[in-house]
């Protein structure tokens, strides 16, 4: 992983059926600067690794309140380990 | 003073905002931070919500049902009395219909932006099969409603409720799961809550109080007894016993003295100590774990994909056999059965079970792990290590303590003149810049005799075989055999001597000086305390066990005979690790290797699995797929144990989902299962695979 990457964690809130998560990871994963998302399925918690260049992590939040679902920013990550 | 679990900020107790959660009080600086962090707790009460209006309408309708059947018991006499005629908009089916329609759209609101964001992918999921079939319902009796006399039905063939108690058994199901979910997955919050919150450091040669996070690299920071480590660094003064049981599960204190490295967010029990900062905030022991375990909970297994597969026919054949029977239902003349058949059947089958039968246990699982100091990288780890016949480890620092200590020194008769502690200098000399674990012995030693060791002009380490040096215009030699022979250094005279100081397990290392043989010393590593019983446990479970090593065969033969280990690869140079692992592969082993994730990484990469031992603090660094925090051995069989527990439990969810449901959808297209009993099924299928991975949480580690 490359120093540059940042990470974000955001939970979507009210989300019934554990397999609508990969619809919105799908979406998450087209953004341009998003390397690489890990979803939580069971408790629908996105781990977003991204390009701070090239995406902000107010536009990913935007982009998931999009889903119509409630968003809940976890934290944010300077630097990967 | 305390924290804001949101932002980090500190706030003070007295003036700050409170929540009181899970039997923690904890404190923000705002009412927008509280807010946030409540947002699960809100969650649930909004689910709560939820299932209270669709609850309330299903206990209505019940309770109208049974006063309907009461009236109609009690005769006719009763119903010409009562006041329905005289309200003869408010007929039964209207009745039906305002109780049902906030159930319908304000409980099962979340169906329907999930179902629209599956079929904006034009993707069926579970919420387009309870849309569909609670919708169904509803629009059907509605229209018999509103247009009375259009479909050759009488007003009483309403389905409302079926809709309505379809609803309150999902979301009743939903509620359920979620409380078992959240209580499976504290594993990470669990973590995170350890983080200390203050710290004390000397800043301008005055202890000050700072909040944790602002320790920088390389500061001195001081930790009181009873006080929580503030960061990952090394002791530089003082000593003390620190409870690390939250980072390693290892519940005895560990003693640390100067040189040694603590870990933040662990307890330092009795004593004062002082220790430089080597890795803060993102880098830390704790935070890295945490993201790892995170990682894994959100990875997926290989057996994910197949169940992926049958998902995505999965579904499509759900809704197809609903409107075959519908057709046929229709076709022999009854459509209502077809309906309610049509109906069974979509809520009968849910793919919510089959997908969540993997992560829900993987998440238990790998929770499990972290909170035993096993950390499994992802998924297909886990999944392979229950197929696991070999498991291969590296000798020293592994089976033993990896502090070797010098036991002999046998000056050779060639040179007379040189002493005990001459030989042992001279080595010394040859060892001053080495890393190696058997030099670090030699200098250790030559600095409890007192010797004046001084620095050599040239250092170069032959890998696998010892050092050469320059110095004082001689040329020292110091390694194995191979090195001799090599600078054809004649050594067939002292090979008894060296031959008996191997066969009591010690590595003898030859000291040459201008081509002459001068003398051997002796070092030899002790055996972890637990090593025995973790060789006994995994031969207990059927996995062969191989030991591999740099040293030569007499060496390794002595040391494995004492744990048990029949199967002995020695004079193994680094790069050879590789294609010992290689060609058991080649024989059709599943291969896991154990060893320090540093040194042995390209051969852990290479095998099946890599398992790094006990190099405790930067976890992120190592290679393998697995990752014991604590330096036991015994974990080895724990993580293979931890594992075959997980599998089987995602293989029964995967069986309680696919199978027990599937088999419901013949019996519910033959018009067998009222959609009411399909509701629940269908939720108890989902609730029965979150609890059954909940189950694992009892998992015990064996240790005999």
């Amino acid at each position: 992983m490359s120093e540059k990457l940042k990470r974000a964690a955001f939970q979507l809130l009210d989300i019934d059926c554990a397999t609508c998560g990969s619809f919105i990871k799908e979406s998450l994963a087209r953004q341009r600067g998003v390397k690489t998302v890990n979803v939580n399925v069971l408790l629908s918690i996105f781990y977003i690794d991204y390009s701070p260049d090239e995406v902000s992590e107010d536009e990913l939040e935007k982009l998931l309140n999009r889903s119509g679902y409630k968003v809940l920013k976890l934290y944010s990550l300077k630097s990967n380990p | 003073m305390p924290r804001d679990p949101v932002c980090g900020m500190q706030v003070d107790a007295e003036k700050g905002l409170t929540a009181f959660v899970g039997g923690k009080t904890y404190y923000f600086c705002s009412e927008e931070c509280r807010r946030t962090f409540l947002a699960p707790e809100a969650e649930l009460r909004r689910m709560k919500r939820r299932i209270t209006v669709a609850l309330s309408g299903v206990v209505i309708l019940a309770i109208m049902r049974t006063a309907a059947f009461l009236a109609l018991a009690a005769g006719a006499t009763l119903l010409t009395w009562a006041p329905v005629p005289q309200l003869p908009f408010f007929t039964w089916g209207w009745w039906l219909f305002i109780i049902t329609t906030p159930v319908q759209f304000i409980g099962g609101w979340t169906f329907y932006v999930g179902s629209y964001h599956a079929l904006k992918r034009k993707n069926i999921n579970m919420d387009v099969l309870i849309t569909v079939g609670t919708l169904t319902a509803y629009i059907y009796s509605s229209f018999i409603l509103i247009f009375p006399g259009v479909l050759p039905v009488k007003e009483h063939d309403v389905y409302f409720e079926v809709s309505a108690v379809i609803i309150a058994f999902v979301l009743l199901g939903k509620y359920m799961e979620d409380i078992i979910k959240k209580r499976s997955a504290v594993a990470v919050r669990k973590l995170l809550d350890l983080a200390p919150t203050t710290a004390r450091v000397i800043r301008n040669g005055v202890e000050t109080e700072i909040p944790a996070e602002d320790v920088e690299v390389e500061e001195i920071v001081i930790v009181r007894p009873g006080e929580k480590v503030p960061t990952d660094g090394i002791v530089v003064e003082g000593r003390s016993s620190v409870d690390e049981s939250m980072i390693t599960g290892e519940s005895i204190p560990v003693e640390k003295d100067s040189g040694d490295t603590v870990i933040g967010a662990t307890i330092n029990k009795v004593g004062l100590f002082k220790f430089r900062a080597t890795q803060v905030g993102a880098n830390t022991t704790l935070r890295q774990i945490a993201t790892m375990v995170e990682e894994a909970q959100a990875s997926s297994a290989p057996i994910q994909r197949i169940v992926d597969k049958v998902a995505y026919y999965f579904v499509p054949g759900v809704v197809g056999s609903a409107i075959l029977a519908f057709i046929v239902w229709n076709l022999l003349g009854n459509f209502t059965l077809g309906l309610l058949s049509f109906i069974a059947v979509l809520i009968v089958a849910c793919p919510c079970a089959i997908g969540i039968a993997t992560p829900a246990a993987l998440m238990v699982g790998v929770g499990k792990g972290a909170e035993n100091g096993i950390l499994i990288r992802n998924g297909e780890v886990l999944e392979r290590a229950q197929k696991l016949t070999t498991v291969v480890f590296d000798k020293t620092g592994t089976l033993t303590k990896g502090q070797p200590n010098v036991t002999d020194i046998v000056p050779v008769e060639a040179s007379p003149a040189l002493v005990r502690d001459e030989v042992l200098r001279l080595a010394a000399v040859a060892e001053i810049g080495s890393e190696h674990p058997l030099g670090e012995a030699i200098m250790r030693e030559a600095k409890k005799q007192g010797l004046n060791v001084l620095e050599p002009l040239e250092f170069k380490t032959i890998p696998g075989k010892g050092v050469k040096v320059l110095w004082d215009g001689k040329e020292i030699l110091a390694g194995n055999r191979r090195l001799l022979r090599e600078a054809e250094i004649p050594i067939d005279r002292y090979e008894e001597s060296i031959l008996s100081l191997e066969e009591q397990g010690k590595t003898a290392m030859l000291v040459a000086v201008d081509k002459k043989m001068v003398g051997i010393i002796a070092v030899a590593d002790t055996l972890k305390d637990t090593t025995a019983a973790a060789i006994q446990r995994l031969k207990l479970m059927n996995v062969g066990v191989m030991m591999l090593t740099g040293d030569n065969e007499r060496t390794a033969r002595s040391i494995a005979k004492q744990v048990g280990i029949e199967n002995v690869i020695a004079g193994v140079l680094p790069e050879g690790k590789i294609e010992v692992i290689k060609k058991l592969q080649g024989e059709g082993k599943v291969v896991a290797m154990v060893g320090d994730g540093i040194n042995d990484a390209p051969a852990l990469a290479q095998a099946d699995i890599g398992i790094a031992i006990g190099s405790g603090t930067d976890v992120a660094k190592e290679t393998g797929g697995i990752i014991l925090v604590k330096d036991d051995v015994r974990d080895v069989a724990i993580a293979i144990d931890l594992s075959k527990a997980t599998m089987t439990k995602i293989r029964q969810n995967l069986f309680l989902s696919l199978v027990y449901n599937s088999a419901l959808i013949p019996i519910a297209a033959m018009g067998l299962l009222n959609p009411i009993y399909a509701a629940a099924a269908m939720s108890m299928s989902s609730v029965s695979v979150v609890s059954n991975s909940a189950l694992l949480r009892r998992f015990k580690p064996k240790t005999t």
